[in-house]
């Protein structure tokens, strides 16, 4: 009987030193995942977390891993050839296709930059198959932003727009929380957002682009719950009946605005 | 046309079947009284109506091992004990109509949409024989979902004098029907069980008053009561102890840990029963998002009689009264109900 509890044993085969409290992991785990899925990253004698899948190809995945707590700070303190386990991916994904043919805005705010950046990838592998494409990308500080080495080739493809809450120095951007930026936006009409961040975040910046008009049944959102079994049974995850670890963990803006439940991303976003 | 079994040939057939199969029966243990592995068919004991403690930790035991992780030769090594978990043939005799309907609603979370394969396997090999009650217990009210009988089971004993006639449910339960034991009943035996079930089930009703038979409609009732003060009445009261989780027959929360020996380099990943009126019980990193003690209170009260219904169709509360039985603060899930459909 298969055992979905049971976690793949895999490697860390590189570490990259993102910011001073981020890294991302290259594990030796050969998943195929949709952008926006997840997996249970286990750390023997420690436990699990949920972390989303930044990037991969036939023979790993990339973990961009915050250290928070407990899981997160003591993969920090793992090197490359040390052994970790992997369950998934889980989850539903980002509904990139919806945006095949149409514009597309990529919100984020903090480490929410992880989980889409398999968009931004796939973006820019498959350029002619969308219209207008903007990233919008907020961190606390500049030393702060996730991958700055990436920015210069995805500015290739898309509108790239960022903003810092602090500036440091030699900081020559934009300062401000992301919804200072919304209004830079070239497109409006016709535009799939995809979002993920901080739930203050989200919430600010689903206020300021319906106001602009960006289509509201058109905004997904990915949530962020705690979770302990990642398959739709512990419980944990659940928001007004409905599982973030197996129904989402993406919810068009609509959707979440329906839930008894009000996710504090879209609390107060109607009102 | 059902069968019947005298009173004095119960204990006989159940050793007869304990040659076969395991069996559980309600017993008492330091004055608790539960469904546990019989190894003496003389500890089984006779009650009117359901045992404190419910079927589930037999299915969904308070911890379950999931594997046993060792660092060796520069590598993890995992045993899986998932197949050392037993899916031995058991039969679970005694069993009421309230924990029979709460099995059915444990099989909706852990086997028909999404599955628990530790659930699985205990739950697979299990013949249910039920039992009609007797009379209802104080806290009671299971008649509001329906009659005591659920709709499925093995076989169904209810008393009728110097026999129990037993309906039968199932092939399973069918093969079970030796005739060293059983005998035929008659027209008149089955307008006697009829009479029984109703004369208790009246009794029950009288007592309860509650009718949520129209799940549509008082499961929107209940919905659209969302925003109402009842939530920061019942949260002041609450005292997040948990205690209604446990004993609830279909609350199947778990928290994951893992327990390790003194230098970490061997260990066992376990689940553990988890209560979602505990504070850290939706707590992440980033926020709390029922940090509020009345989101909490209305979210187990949801999760009985709204959030099941959008999933599965059916309340996940039977109506077994054990919440309230145990609660501290002397929150009554059944007085809520009512003045929530109010
Ligand atoms: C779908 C999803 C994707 C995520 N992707 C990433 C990512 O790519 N990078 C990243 O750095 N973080 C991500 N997170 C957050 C990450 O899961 C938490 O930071 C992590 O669980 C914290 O664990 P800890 O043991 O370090 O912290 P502790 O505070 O010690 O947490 C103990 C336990 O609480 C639960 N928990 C605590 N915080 C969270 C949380 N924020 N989300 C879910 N469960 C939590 C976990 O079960 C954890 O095992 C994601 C969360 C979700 C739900
Ligand atoms: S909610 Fe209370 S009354 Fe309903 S099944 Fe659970 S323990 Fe029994
Ligand atoms: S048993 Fe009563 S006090 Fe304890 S958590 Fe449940 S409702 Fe609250
Ligand atoms: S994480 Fe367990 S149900 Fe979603």
């Amino acid at each position: 009987m298969n055992n979905p509890y049971l976690p793949a044993v895999a490697r860390i085969t590189d570490i990259i030193e993102e910011t001073p409290d981020t890294k991302t992991f290259v594990i030796s785990s050969p998943l195929k995942f949709k952008p926006g899925q997840f997996v249970e990253l286990s750390i023997f004698g420690y436990g699990e977390a949920p972390i989303s899948i930044s990037g991969g190809n036939e023979k790993s995945i990339d973990l961009t891993i915050r250290a928070v707590g407990n899981i997160t700070k003591k993969i920090h303190r793992m090197n490359v050839g040390d052994y970790v386990g992997i369950r998934g991916p889980f989850g539903n994904g980002w509904p990139v296709e919806r945006a095949e043919g149409r514009n597309l805005l990529i919100a984020a705010g903090g480490i929410g930059l992880a989980p889409l950046k398999p968009v931004i990838e796939y973006v820019c592998n498959n350029r002619k198959k969308f219209r207008n494409v903007t990233l919008l990308y907020g961190a606390r500080k500049p030393s702060l932003m996730l991958f700055k080495y990436k920015l210069e080739e995805w500015s290739k493809h898309m509108d790239v727009l960022l903003t810092v809450d602090e500036p440091e120095e030699g900081w020559k951007g934009n300062v401000g929380v992301v919804t200072t930026l919304c209004d830079r936006i070239k497109h409006v009409s016709d535009t799939v957002t995809l979002m993920c961040g901080p739930p203050i975040m989200m919430k600010y910046t689903s206020i300021s682009l319906m106001e602009l008009g960006f289509p509201t049944g058109e905004m997904y959102l990915s949530l962020e719950r705690n979770m302990k079994c990642g398959i739709g049974i512990c419980g944990h995850c659940a928001v007004g009946g409905l599982y973030v670890c197996r129904d989402g963990p993406v919810f068009s803006l609509n959707d979440a605005l329906k839930l008894i439940e009000k996710p504090h991303e879209v609390q107060g976003v109607i009102d | 046309m059902g069968v019947k079994i005298a009173k004095n040939r119960v204990n006989e057939f159940l050793k007869y079947l304990k040659e076969e199969y395991i069996l559980y029966a309600p017993v008492e243990e330091n004055g608790v009284s539960k469904i546990s592995k019989i190894e003496d068919t003389s500890d089984i004991i006779n009650l009117p109506y359901r045992t404190q403690i419910s079927l589930k930790p037999i299915f969904f035991p308070p911890e379950q091992k999931f594997f046993r992780f060792e660092k060796k030769n520069g590598g993890v090594e995992i045993e899986d004990y998932l197949p050392q978990e037993g899916d031995d043939k058991s039969i679970i005799f005694g069993v009421r109509g309230c924990d029979v309907n709460a099995i059915e609603v444990l099989d909706k979370y852990m086997l028909d949409e999404f599955e628990d394969p530790y659930y699985r396997k205990r739950r697979e090999n299990a013949i249910i024989i039920g039992i009609s009650c007797d009379y209802p217990k104080e806290s009671c009210f299971c008649t509001a979902f329906g009659g005591m009988v659920p709709e499925r089971y093995d076989l169904w004993f209810t008393d009728i004098g110097p026999h129990f006639y037993v309906d039968i449910g199932s092939k399973r339960g069918e093969k079970l029907i030796d005739d060293k034991f059983f005998e035929e009943a008659s027209e008149e035996d089955e307008m006697r069980k009829i009479r029984r079930i109703n004369s208790v089930e009246t009794k029950i009703n009288r007592k309860v008053k509650t009718n949520l038979h129209d799940i549509k409609k008082y499961y929107h009732k209940i919905k659209n009561r969302a925003d109402d003060s009842i939530w920061e009445e019942l949260g002041r009261k609450c005292v997040s102890c948990g205690k209604c989780n446990f004993i609830c027959p279909t609350c199947h929360c778990f928290d994951v840990k893992d327990m390790t020996n003194i230098d970490g380099s061997a260990g066992e990943r376990i689940r553990v029963w988890d209560s979602c009126h505990l504070y850290d019980y939706a707590k992440t990193s980033a926020e709390n998002f029922r940090e509020e003690r009345k989101a909490r209170v209305r979210y187990r009260i949801y999760d009985k009689f709204v959030f099941p219904v959008m999933r599965y169709g059916v309340y996940a509360c039977t109506g077994c009264g054990r919440c309230s039985e145990v609660c501290p603060a002397g929150i009554d899930i059944h007085a809520v109900v009512r003045r929530l459909i109010k």
